[in-house]
């Protein structure tokens, strides 16, 4: 179900990710795909396979 | 007269409500932030004798529900009669835009494509083949610019003349053929079916939902990169500029802190002078009016005169000049963009007490009205996080309670220099923020498990607002508002106070005898029974708390002339006020039960009395709990 929340951001297999930059606190995290910039807290983003 | 049926889909965010603005000439609310809009809002237009009626529907990232809050959106698609679906996407995210357009044609083939934000487009050198994307799908494309007002014409047209498409959409090989046995069905139908049953003869696995959305994603994908080309992209300088003051984290606080303090600052040192010029000028209007209506016997005449008339001026002055600097400003930063960022970076505190940054938006909400604050926990996740935020929203002073709030600092905390007015004022609202996060944990301990739910929430692109369309169209809807509450509420409400005044109990008024009823518990709480009443003859509106405390302590039987703002002070101190006094007002104006009307859509949107009950005794509790706690101290 988790899952399916990011997927409607267009974070869906083989999706290019990148990090923007972090709130005061450092949690969450700002990512962007393509055209949408969304924020994540670090202990969903954890959960997100990423290959460098 | 033929009637064409328009609805409006969308994602979140993307201009569905401006467009149906302009289409329709209505003035819907518009913000740069995903959830704006939570309930469809329908109007419609003529042009060559057809009548278009659109309906514009929440935002929603996909049809395939995550909530039931989205479910409204497909529901509507599946369950109601429509002659064409105008998706709107973000020209600027084509990659995730046409993800929706897709779904949209598992529903209908009756499919209008229109591209908003051309203007943004075109400022960071994407380039979009128009002509592609109308072969790929079949359907009529439209390029927009809504701020612009770019394109609507060709919309028009394009609304009166479109056909079906021949578009199917291709899905992964065992959903397609599973489909393919469903012919009798949408197929949005089916695949909604499928994912509710979770199970089907004809089928040897059971796909979820993440199956059906990387199916449409990777498609929309792939006819994006066939149809826009990024080469060239740049960041837009507006995003870089503002971007720039969140990139840093200290930086990114003074920025948040800054500009509150400055949207107070401009409200408080703007408002004075209005305020006293409606004042001397409803006052002035007093003597003609009495002598006007001096055919009238003494018992029609005063009632109307010190009761009503009296009230509604009052309220009038004191609200109106502070309001109308004050929401212009916020609408600005709104459209913007800035209220998301706010959600973002709060987002850690509002965790820890069981809750998330998008309560933040509902406190935003709030500030103009309590009602809409608690309208607009719809966008919070789940139902706990949604009670949350709807019980805590009072919180938040409302546009009833901001001025009251204002007066008082005036007043009390020295109105010759509005930057230390603007520093307290900015401090009752963090005491707001604060008194939020507390009682949002205690919920949280005492009547909520401690489930938690994912936070994402869409950080839109910085937008320039139109800044004069922005200020004439918020001070239209707040003279309306206000005047409206001040005519609806404040007269009438002034007539009756005249009956309460004048209505003797023996040797008193029922008023004063109210106001000794209740002087035992003020005095225990370091105010008085006045202050007390006037919070509970507020109930129906908090406009009407000041002129109830003043019609109090001018003793007797209407309110007192009362030129202007510094002649309260006299009042007010004659009865005893002092510094410790209002700071006690204060803390009970932003602490006790919410108004009439926010107890109405409590009670709707939560669909329980208990949690009516408590968001009743909640605040009222907090309230009295400090105010007794402080009185010892201060």
């Amino acid at each position: 179900k988790k899952q399916a929340k990011v997927s409607h951001l267009g974070l869906v297999k083989n999706a290019y990710i990148q990090k923007k930059h972090s709130s005061m606190m450092g949690n969450p995290v700002a990512y962007q795909i393509y055209g949408t910039v969304f924020a994540l807290r670090n202990e969903d983003a954890k959960h997100i396979e990423v290959e460098l | 007269m033929k009637v064409t049926k328009v609805c409006l889909v969308g994602n979140p965010n993307v201009g569905k409500s401006s467009l149906f603005n302009i289409l329709t000439g209505s003035y819907e609310h518009t913000g740069n932030w995903t959830g704006k809009t939570v309930e469809d809002a329908k109007s419609s237009y003529v042009l060559e004798q057809v009548e278009y009626e659109i309906t514009d529907l929440p935002g929603t990232y996909s049809l395939i529900p995550e909530s039931e809050e989205e479910k409204v959106t497909s529901d509507y698609l599946l369950n109601h009669e429509y002659d064409v679906a105008l998706v709107v996407a973000d020209a600027t995210n084509l990659e995730r835009s046409l993800a929706l357009l897709l779904e949209v044609f598992d529903v209908t083939k009756n499919v209008v494509l229109a591209l908003n934000l051309m203007d943004e487009v075109r400022l960071r050198h994407i380039s979009i083949d128009q002509d592609a994307l109308k072969k790929i799908f079949d359907i009529p494309v439209v390029f927009l610019s809504t701020k612009e007002g770019e394109g609507i014409e060709e919309l028009k047209k394009v609304l009166a003349s479109s056909s079906s498409s021949k578009y199917e959409v291709k899905h992964h090989l065992k959903i397609q053929s599973y489909l393919d046995r469903k012919k009798e069905m949408v197929p949005m139908q089916a695949i909604l079916e499928l994912l509710e049953k979770r199970f089907d003869s004809h089928f040897d696995f059971v796909p979820s939902k993440m199956d059906f959305l990387n199916d449409y994603h990777l498609l929309s994908l792939e006819i994006a990169h066939r149809v826009i080309n990024r080469s060239q992209e740049k960041e837009k300088r507006l995003d870089k500029v503002l971007n720039g003051f969140f990139h840093n984290r200290l930086c990114s606080f003074l920025t948040m802190f800054f500009f509150l303090f400055v949207l107070l600052f401009l409200t408080i040192s703007l408002s004075n002078y209005p305020s006293d010029f409606l004042f001397s000028i409803f006052s002035s209007l007093e003597e003609p009016i009495s002598s006007f209506f001096s055919f009238l016997p003494s018992g029609l005449l005063e009632p109307f005169l010190y009761g009503g008339y009296r009230t509604l001026y009052w309220v009038v002055s004191v609200m109106l000049p502070p309001m109308m600097i004050f929401f212009p400003l916020f609408s600005i930063l709104e459209e913007f963009g800035f209220l998301p960022r706010i959600a973002f970076q709060l987002d850690q505190p509002f965790s820890k007490c069981g809750s998330c940054g998008k309560q933040c938006l509902t406190m935003c909400m709030g500030l103009g009205c309590n009602a809409v604050g608690v309208v607009g926990a719809r966008i919070m996740e789940n139902k706990k996080m949604k009670l949350l935020s709807i019980l805590t929203n009072v919180f938040m002073p409302c546009n009833g309670r901001f001025p009251m709030i204002l007066a008082m600092i005036t007043l009390f905390f020295g109105s010759k220099n509005p930057i230390s007015s603007a520093g307290i004022l900015t401090l009752i609202l963090i005491f707001g923020v604060v008194i939020t996060l507390v009682v949002t944990n205690l919920l949280n301990i005492i009547f909520f498990k401690k489930e938690k739910a994912m936070f994402v929430l869409e950080l839109p692109s910085f937008r320039k607002p139109k800044i004069v369309k922005t200020i004439l169209l918020s001070w239209k809807e707040k003279v309306l508002h206000i005047l409206g509450r001040a005519i609806v509420v404040a007269f009438p409400a002034g007539y009756i106070l005249f009956f309460f005044t004048h209505f003797q109990v023996g040797e008193i008024s029922l008023f004063q005898s109210f106001q000794n009823l209740l002087n035992p518990l003020g005095v225990l709480l370091g105010v008085d029974g006045a202050i007390l009443l006037s919070f509970l003859f507020g109930f129906p509106a908090n406009e009407i708390v000041l002129p109830i405390l003043f019609l109090a302590y001018s003793g007797g039987n209407v309110l007192e002339e009362v030129g202007s703002l510094s002649a309260l002070k006299t009042l007010l101190v004659a009865n005893h006020w002092t510094i410790s006094t209002a700071i006690l007002f204060l803390i009970l104006s932003i602490c006790h039960f919410p108004c009439a009307t926010t107890m109405l859509t409590i009670k709707k949107e939560t669909n329980s009395l208990f949690y009516t009950f408590l968001s009743f005794i909640l605040p009222t509790m907090v309230g009295l709990v400090l105010c007794f706690i402080l009185h010892f101290f201060i």
